[in-house]
């Protein structure tokens, strides 16, 4: 859910932010939260949790527009298999692989279902470097 | 500098789009406006791979997520024009300009080794192109000439980077038009021919408040 939010939304964050290509998943990290989700969200995550090779992280949403006025109904079920913003995972996957990064995002926890915070994780899992336009160096 | 007519390549290779803004140009048939940008497009791809090694910055040819020293830090506060994205091209370029006062490099155009501009005696071609692939083209009157904003005929270097920067700004704010008028057109599908209208209108003003 969200993908075909996320390889349409690149165009506009790219047009109007004008950014380059990042030169380290690090960097990536820095502008996936201090502009994307600054532009679009007006939050600015928490980066934390490296991996000691750098390739996965965590992002901290702290106050999550799209959950405010949300509570999950009392049936069992919800607290377990509803991952109320997984739209943010389709957004960030689709986005990312327009830019040629293999990422997997996913949620591990949600203050809606309980938990202390809202933690979004993101795994690069490789550069798509047959599909980086002819033209860059 | 006069803009005769813009095309959009999509990263196949493929013309999505083709407008003739101003008359001026001869008109092709549909088949060979199609072959020109599958032609251009692997002219670009190949002429990319003819830049010498040794001009090449060095740039870490990665990004396994090693942290680069230089890796700059984003403060909020560089960003802080833009709350929300807003279709504003002015609000959009105080966030651009904002932006650019941070570390970060600020090159939407990522052509870095490709082509840049075709010209011939009576046009010239200028070639954008975006992190993801997409080209956008604007045909122009030839560089150094002449045309309505008094650029005399010495055809000198200022003259062409003038022109190629004036093509450049133009061509950055097209995308954020496409990225406004198509890419948030549900209609749309991706990677095909754009007809839609308001992209029509959208990209005539533009190029009406610039002649």
């Amino acid at each position: 859910m969200g993908y075909s939010i996320g390889i349409r939304l690149i165009e506009d964050f790219l047009a109007k932010t004008g950014t380059g290509r990042c030169v380290s998943f690090k960097e990536t990290a820095e502008v996936i939260s201090k502009i994307g989700f600054k532009i679009f969200l007006n939050i600015i995550p928490t980066i934390t949790n490296w991996t000691s090779d750098g390739k996965t992280f965590s992002l901290i949403i702290e106050e999550n527009p799209l959950a405010e006025f949300v509570e999950l109904p009392d049936d069992g079920k919800s607290n377990k298999e509803l991952w109320y913003s997984n739209v943010l995972v389709g957004v960030l996957k689709g986005a990312l692989e327009m830019v040629q990064l293999d990422v997997d995002v996913f949620f591990v926890s949600d203050v809606l279902r309980g938990d202390a915070t809202t933690e979004l994780r993101l795994k690069l899992n490789k550069i798509l470097k047959d599909e980086i336009p002819a033209g860059e160096d | 500098m006069t803009i005769y007519s813009l095309y959009i390549i999509n990263k196949a290779g493929g013309l999505i789009y083709q407008n003739d803004v101003n008359p001026g140009l001869s008109r092709l048939t549909a088949n060979e406006y199609l072959v020109l940008a599958g032609t251009l497009h692997g002219v670009f791809a190949i002429a990319s791979k003819l830049t010498p090694t040794a001009l090449k910055v060095s740039t870490p040819s990665s990004i396994s997520g090693v942290h680069n020293s230089a890796t700059s830090s984003i403060t909020s506060s560089s960003i802080g024009g833009g709350t929300n994205s807003s279709n504003n091209i002015n609000s959009n370029s105080t966030i651009l300009s904002n932006y650019s006062k941070g570390a970060l490099n600020v090159v939407s155009n990522s052509n870095t080794s490709g082509l840049r501009s075709v010209d011939t005696k009576f046009f010239s071609i200028h070639i954008f192109q975006t992190l993801t692939g997409l080209k956008f083209l604007l045909v122009t009157s030839p560089n150094g000439l002449n045309s309505n904003d008094g650029i005399n005929n010495t055809g000198s270097n200022v003259d062409l980077n003038k022109n190629s920067e004036f093509a450049e700004s133009v061509l950055r704010r097209i995308y954020s038009i496409y990225s406004d008028y198509v890419m948030k057109n549900p209609f749309y599908s991706m990677d095909m021919p754009i007809r839609v209208d308001l992209f029509d209108q959208k990209v005539t003003e533009l190029i009406k408040t610039l002649s």
